[in-house]
């Protein structure tokens, strides 16, 4: 595909420029100097008494970190080049080295003292609630995990960023700011991505084809009150792709067809003095048409159906800032499959009791603390007591009938950012 | 689901009952901290002037203006040259002060405006220095520079804007 490629060919020309210029032979040209330098860095271990997440955390997991360096640059007032680079380790998928995370060269076209819009190209962040775009700094997140019900871990990467063009503004209003941010793109697709998106509904399986045409659209509403007392967003996106199968996947039901989610995300924060409120609510359609279909005996052949469901996810969270340096909060988490069918019965019916009816729901209550002694360290505990094992990942859990509904995790953090 | 202490207790193991005293041993500590750092931050009441280049045509900023530039989104002055900000680091308490007597604004709120544009590469964060003093000089050299001291520190060579 052609835009992809002049995508492809758009960020290794912005790599090279970012990372060719060696920061250690700096102190000559001025240029190199403009350059602004940021990292972070962070480590996690994980228990759960049953299941596993992020590793075999039932035996007690360190396979949780991350590392990014990035570069930005400024050449003129319009023109900003920025690029990322990141290694991530989430459970026991394989690592997958160095990636470019973010490489975006953005356009300034209207810079008022009020008001100011723009364009970007390049590998960009998607506009996806609040926490999407730094959901990696450990220091951006309001807790040491993400809501799993919105943000789903490992969905990361198709949620996370895209290859695509993006349109941004912002208007100063008499008491706040309203901003806008919209991306259209290709998503980043991994294997086990394929697995959670087309086999994942119906009992996680491994899956041989792949995704095509997949195109990815967010667009983002906010508005932040000028003291910063209170903001809110509005989200949607939507995320579409071909799915072509392998021959072989015939035998786990699997068929090629097309794939489509839509999601609305609305999302509300509060700060008032030590306190904060945050709360966001998901709406998530998804259509699977053609994908499905099994063997009907009373046919005698394939019979191939689509799976239509509309899943319901919301979390809030309550922080106490006990000093400037420890903050404490405590959080409820939920996500339904289907909102027609929460308690999964429907599901396991359907699924002659292959799928286990708590898979179709998680509800999470989570207490944390997190400890930044300076603004470059960050410490933190949590705990997470867990009904449900809607987001719990096949490759950490690969037998369904050994999925625990009750479950409890406990997390360690520590992070470093510059 | 009933979620009581009870029944957490019966139905979990003695690694549960430690967790949960920890947890309590930490909101008591936590709250004592608080208690100690609510003391020590109740001091007087000084005030912070923002500064700018000598070069600079306006002398005036609404609040909303100094909001917006402080949070990066305002990029240029209304006479079209791009705009510096200098800014101290977030633990100093000139930089607390100024954020919360004249922009009227929580630390963490500046700081995940800062965060987006330098974790997500849609811009660059704020120049930060260290003193004061270095401030004042970055200020006088960098023409669109703005900043901020604290009242009573003498800047001669920049000139004061003032908030409305």
């Amino acid at each position: 595909m052609s835009r992809s490629l002049l995508l492809q060919s758009i960020k290794l020309s912005m790599i090279i420029l970012v990372f060719i210029t060696n920061p250690v032979a700096a102190d000559t040209s001025t240029a190199i100097e403009d350059i602004v330098w940021h990292g972070f860095l962070s480590q996690g271990f994980t228990y759960t008494d049953d299941n596993n997440y992020l590793g075999s955390s039932s035996n007690g997991s360190f396979k949780s970190n991350e590392l990014g360096l990035n570069a930005s640059i400024r050449p003129f007032d319009q023109l900003n080049l920025s690029a990322q680079l990141l290694y991530k380790q989430m459970g026991t998928a394989k690592p997958k080295g160095l990636n470019v995370d973010f490489a975006i060269i953005d356009w300034r076209l209207i810079d008022d003292f009020d008001y100011g819009f723009g364009l970007r190209l390049g590998r960009l962040k998607n506009p996806f609630g609040f926490f999407n775009e730094t959901r990696d700094i450990a220091a951006t997140r309001p807790s040491l995990l993400l809501p799993e019900s919105i943000y789903l871990d490992y969905l990361r990467a198709v949620l996370h960023s895209s290859d695509s063009v993006g349109a941004y503004g912002h208007l100063e209003l008499r008491q706040g700011t309203l901003s806008y941010s919209t991306i259209y793109g290709k998503p980043i697709v991994n294997d086990e991505t394929v697995d959670l998106i087309v086999g994942g509904a119906l009992g996680s399986k491994s899956v041989a084809g792949e995704l095509e045409s997949e195109t990815a659209q967010a667009s983002r509403l906010s508005y932040e009150d000028g003291s910063g007392f209170w903001r809110s967003a509005i989200t949607y996106n939507v995320f579409e792709a071909d799915f072509n199968a392998d021959a072989s996947d015939a035998l786990l039901g699997i068929f090629s067809g097309k794939f489509k989610t839509e999601q609305f995300i609305f999302s509300l924060q509060f700060d008032w003095d030590k306190w904060q409120l945050i709360g966001e609510y998901q709406i998530r359609n998804t259509d699977s048409l053609g994908i499905n279909g099994g063997f009907n005996p009373n046919l005698g052949l394939i019979e191939i159906y689509d799976v239509e469901y509309d899943g319901l996810a919301y979390y809030y969270q309550m922080g106490y800032d006990f000093s400037p340096k420890v903050t404490g909060y405590i959080r409820k988490d939920v996500v339904y499959h289907d909102k027609d069918d929460k308690d999964g019965l429907l599901l396991n019916a359907v699924s002659q009791g292959r799928v286990a009816a708590h898979s179709a729901f998680a509800k999470d209550i989570t207490l944390g603390f997190i400890f930044e002694p300076s603004f470059n360290w960050s410490f933190g505990l949590e705990l997470h007591r867990i009904n449900g094992t809607h987001w719990l990942p096949t490759q950490e859990n690969p037998i369904s009938a050994e999925h625990k509904q009750h479950w409890n995790m406990y997390l360690l953090q520590a992070s470093y950012r510059f | 689901m009933k979620l009581s202490i009870r029944h957490y207790l019966n139905k979990h193991n003695k690694l549960n009952q430690l967790l949960a005293m920890f947890f309590f041993a930490l909101i008591s500590l936590g709250g004592s901290l608080g208690v100690a750092a609510d003391n020590k931050n109740s001091t007087i009441n000084v005030t912070e002037n923002i500064i700018a280049n000598s070069g600079n045509t306006s002398h005036k900023l609404t609040i909303n203006q100094a909001r917006a530039i402080f949070s990066l989104r305002a990029r240029k002055w209304p006479d079209g040259s791009r705009i510096t900000v200098l800014v101290l680091k977030d633990s100093h308490p000139t930089h607390k002060d100024f954020l919360q007597n004249t922009l009227k604004i929580l630390p963490h709120q500046l700081r995940r405006h800062w965060d987006r544009y330098i974790y997500s590469g849609i811009g660059q964060g704020p120049v930060v220095v260290d003193s004061q003093q270095e401030m004042i000089d970055m200020v006088d050299r960098i023409p669109g520079a703005i900043g901020y001291v604290a009242e009573g520190v003498p800047h001669e060579q920049v000139i004061t804007l003032t908030v409305h």
